[in-house]
């Protein structure tokens, strides 16, 4: 496992390599994480991830986006369109720390959606995609962050400050401000649209159900490159009931998308 | 590995005997004598804390002259599991000494203040009693047992809550669930949803402990900041309750107490974390006001600017 930093002199961004584990390893995964509170809640999960795949042969990097963990950047820094440069820098990245030619992007909830749109910007970079409980659509997706922070029923927890148009403007949701530009990077998202330019081998896994996953299933089973969907019966790994299923690792979504790319 | 910005710099490495320990060290560029903070796990959270608050304090820490030291223990974040005979504690313990040897090693620096929330703040005082190099310990939300104060207080703000009036005239709640569970045939109490299991800090043992625990740090020369929030107030709910609940441990002038009423555990809104930031760094000038770097104090740091050196 090695820690460490990468990207330009203006956009650190750190990292975790973590070579394959059995040599000579010939494919690479690339984790991209959610975005705000999911991202610290999903941390456990993802680095068990790198690690599973590691040990099965693949070279793996997980990172941060610019603003947020310990990249460069204040959480104000943090944006849409940079986080989706991030993983493209990351990809490139990957390729010259592993040798491999093309990639596979596995991504959760809002990095499942920014991995389908650097996959879209260099397509011959990667060859398979994961989308872990994949955000469908950026506006639905920012109304529950708000209605979830609307309703936060804490001891202590007053409601969320708005920001001045001097610190860019919007308002705290789940501890990290959603500034104007942010919410507006997150609103013009949509997976289907993205996805159908995509030739790449695709799965995606869901552990809770909704209509708009059902339409990425009916999208993703009208192919024929052996792309699928699956529901599973296990925790989400970005949304933490504490103390229910505090540090809790969905071990069968990690397993199936693990075999899944093997 | 190194990120610099003109005036800290941030460097991810391993640490430790195996290199097992996955740290961000977080610095001044400019030689600072100032004693070094190591931060720790907050239960099963990253080094990188909710809210991403220990970056932001790491680097509001390091223009303020202080080296600072996140760290995973082993089996948390990025920092992989080890194997070995030793409890949790003891493990999670003999970590921090590695991040404390290294320290020492590489910067020069003999100064430790140990910096923790919740089980990270537990951990941090039972350490601040084992290292003589410990001279401060931050304690955010640490653990403590409850008073008769603390149940006088808790009493009367439930009975002027609102939410226990409304429960009871519409059915709902503990109170009525134990008074259903009375009439069930099995006689069985439901158990909320919202229910945990939490050590039992009233035991008589368990207060020996951590008197035992917060009189070895003050001996060892501790000087103790305790912010408490509102957010554990199944545990704590007023500013002296440590002195209470700990009445053998002679805490005289070694400690600094704050009770946030408007803030929850995990610092969730940004005025708290700037507030909070601000106690952290008034105690700091305080209780440390020598040898700082020209950049006193704990200033924001939204204009963070990337150079090579």
């Amino acid at each position: 496992m090695i820690p460490f930093y990468f990207g330009s002199r203006e956009r650190k961004l750190f990292g975790v390599f973590e070579p394959a584990q059995n040599g000579g390893a010939k494919r690479a995964v690339l984790l991209c994480y959610p975005w705000g509170y999911e991202y610290v809640n999903s941390h456990r999960s993802m680095a068990r991830l790198g690690t599973l795949l590691s040990h099965t042969g693949f070279h793996t990097l997980r990172f941060d986006y610019y603003g947020t963990g310990d990249s460069g950047g204040e959480d104000r820094e943090a944006d849409i369109e940079g986080s989706r440069r991030d993983i493209v820098t990351a990809i490139e990245e990957l390729i010259e720390l592993s040798g491999v030619e093309r990639v596979s992007i596995v991504g959760l909830r809002l990095g499942a959606m920014l991995g389908v749109a650097a996959a879209c910007e260099k397509p011959h970079l990667v060859d398979r995609i994961v989308l872990w409980d994949p955000v469908v659509e950026g506006g639905q997706y920012l109304q529950e962050l708000y209605n979830l922070d609307d309703s936060i029923s804490i001891p202590g927890v007053g409601p969320a400050s708005y920001f001045s148009e001097e610190l860019g403007g919007g308002r705290e949701v789940m501890g990290l401000p959603m500034t104007h530009s942010v919410a507006a990077g997150i609103s013009d998202l949509d997976l289907t649209s993205r996805l159908a330019q995509l030739p790449h081998a695709t799965y995606a896994v869901a552990t809770r159900s909704s209509h708009l996953q059902r339409q990425l299933q009916a999208l993703l089973e009208q192919r024929a490159d052996g792309s699928a969907f699956e529901r599973l019966d296990d925790h989400p790994a970005w949304h933490e009931e504490w103390p229910e299923n505090a540090g809790a690792i969905p071990v069968a979504v990690l397993n199936r998308i693990v075999s899944w790319l093997k | 590995m190194a990120e610099v910005s003109v005036d800290i710099t941030e460097q991810a490495l391993m640490l430790g005997q195996d290199e097992a320990l996955a740290a961000i060290v977080t610095r001044p560029v400019m030689e600072a004598h100032a004693p070094a903070i190591i931060i720790l796990n907050t239960g099963v959270a990253h080094r990188v804390g909710h809210h991403r608050k220990f970056v932001t304090l790491s680097r509001r820490l390091a223009r303020a002259g202080h080296t600072v030291v996140r760290f995973d223990f082993p089996g948390l974040g990025d920092s992989p599991a080890m194997t070995t005979d030793a409890s949790l504690l003891e493990g999670n313990l003999f970590a921090i000494r590695e991040v404390a040897n290294w320290i020492e090693q590489a910067f020069s620096i003999d100064r430790i203040i140990m910096l923790g929330l919740c089980s990270g703040a537990d951990q941090s005082v039972i350490y601040a009693g084992r290292d003589t190099r410990v001279k401060g310990a931050i304690l955010l939300d640490p653990s403590i047992p409850r008073t008769r104060r603390y149940h006088i207080n808790d009493f009367s703000r439930r009975i002027r809550s609102r939410a226990l009036w409304t429960n009871f005239l519409s059915g709902k709640g503990r109170i009525w669930d134990y008074t259903r569970s009375l009439f069930r045939k099995d006689g069985a109490v439901s158990v909320s949803s919202r229910q945990f299991s939490r050590p039992n800090l009233e035991h008589p043992e368990a207060i020996s402990f951590l008197e035992g625990v917060y009189q070895g740090a003050i001996d060892n020369g501790v000087n103790l900041l305790g912010i408490f929030t509102a957010g554990q107030e199944y545990q704590h709910n007023y500013r002296t309750q440590i002195v209470d609940a700990l009445p053998k441990v002679h805490f005289a002038d070694r400690v600094s107490l704050h009770f946030l009423r408007d803030c929850d555990h995990t610092f969730i809104r940004e005025s708290y974390r700037n507030y909070m930031y601000s106690l952290v760094a008034d105690w700091l000038l305080s209780e440390f006001p020598d040898d700082r770097s020209p950049n006193h104090g704990v200033a924001s740091g939204d204009d963070i600017e990337s150079m090579e050196f």
